[in-house]
């Protein structure tokens, strides 16, 4: 990561699905910036959205709203969302505030394209 | 190591960089480094969002008998964070608030926990054992 930016996003369009992928720490510090950014997307009629963290060393409490309030809204629009490339640590912070419940979470971005494909 | 930081989002960038050059150093692994990372991020980003003046916070690091030390402490109004209620992690997704999880996540991913105030300042202590 270049100095001063530690969370980047790389978009790809598959179809009419979009996978997000980040790389870097998903922290206070960026959420604020991803949360613009996905909300943008899903105002724009994105109804198949995949999130991919394999490049994500991290994940805080902070990154963890950004992702709960995409999942509410695509819930209620009757989009979908999933997650891949959880690293253990992500999946243990995800685990401990219940969420491997709440999210379709695979562990790859190929294999969430195929979860919210339909 | 000591940090001494501003109490604004720039003040917890500055922890969180000065955390991954401390890691290096101290050779921690993936797992320690990343749940502290979420630990200092929480307790941080909290007090910098409930201060209302200019707080002022330290930061101390180190690795002694075989764990990883933190304490960070600051001069804004008492909080222990030990008090907050945890969130209910069962719930579904419409039933579920999207915050609430910070301290929760901070009590469950170290081994201890203290929390004193004294002389005015806010004090957490927290101890996470370093894999062998």
């Amino acid at each position: 990561m270049s100095d001063g930016k530690r969370f980047d996003v790389r978009e790809e369009r598959r179809g009419d699905a979009l996978v997000l992928r980040g790389v870097g720490r998903l922290d206070s510090n960026t959420s604020d910036e991803f949360h613009a950014l996905v909300a943008e997307r899903l105002r724009s009629g994105v109804s198949r959205l995949v999130i991919d963290l394999t490049g994500v060393d991290y994940v805080s409490s902070a990154g963890l709203r950004v992702l709960l309030l995409a999942a509410k809204s695509l819930e209620e629009s009757g989009g979908r969302l999933a997650l891949a490339g959880l690293n253990p640590s992500v999946k243990q912070v995800f685990a401990l505030s219940g969420l491997l419940k709440i999210f379709t979470v695979e562990a790859d971005a190929e294999s969430a394209l195929a979860r919210v494909a339909g | 190591v000591r940090l001494q930081i501003p109490s604004s989002s720039a003040g917890v960038r500055e922890a969180a960089d000065a955390f991954e050059r401390f890691s290096e150093r101290h050779d921690l692994s993936d797992p320690t480094r990343r749940a502290m990372h979420v630990v200092l991020d929480e307790l941080l980003s909290n007090t910098v969002k409930c201060a209302d003046r200019a707080v002022f916070i330290e930061v101390d690091l180190a690795v002694k008998d075989g764990s990883l030390e933190v304490v960070v402490s600051d001069d804004g109004a008492p909080f222990d964070p030990l008090a907050v209620a945890p969130p209910d992690v069962e719930a579904k997704l419409a039933d579920r608030p999207v915050g609430g999880l910070g301290l929760h996540l901070v009590r469950e991913l170290v081994d201890s926990i203290r929390y004193t105030c004294e002389g005015g300042r806010n004090r957490v202590i927290l101890r996470k054992r370093l894999d062998v």
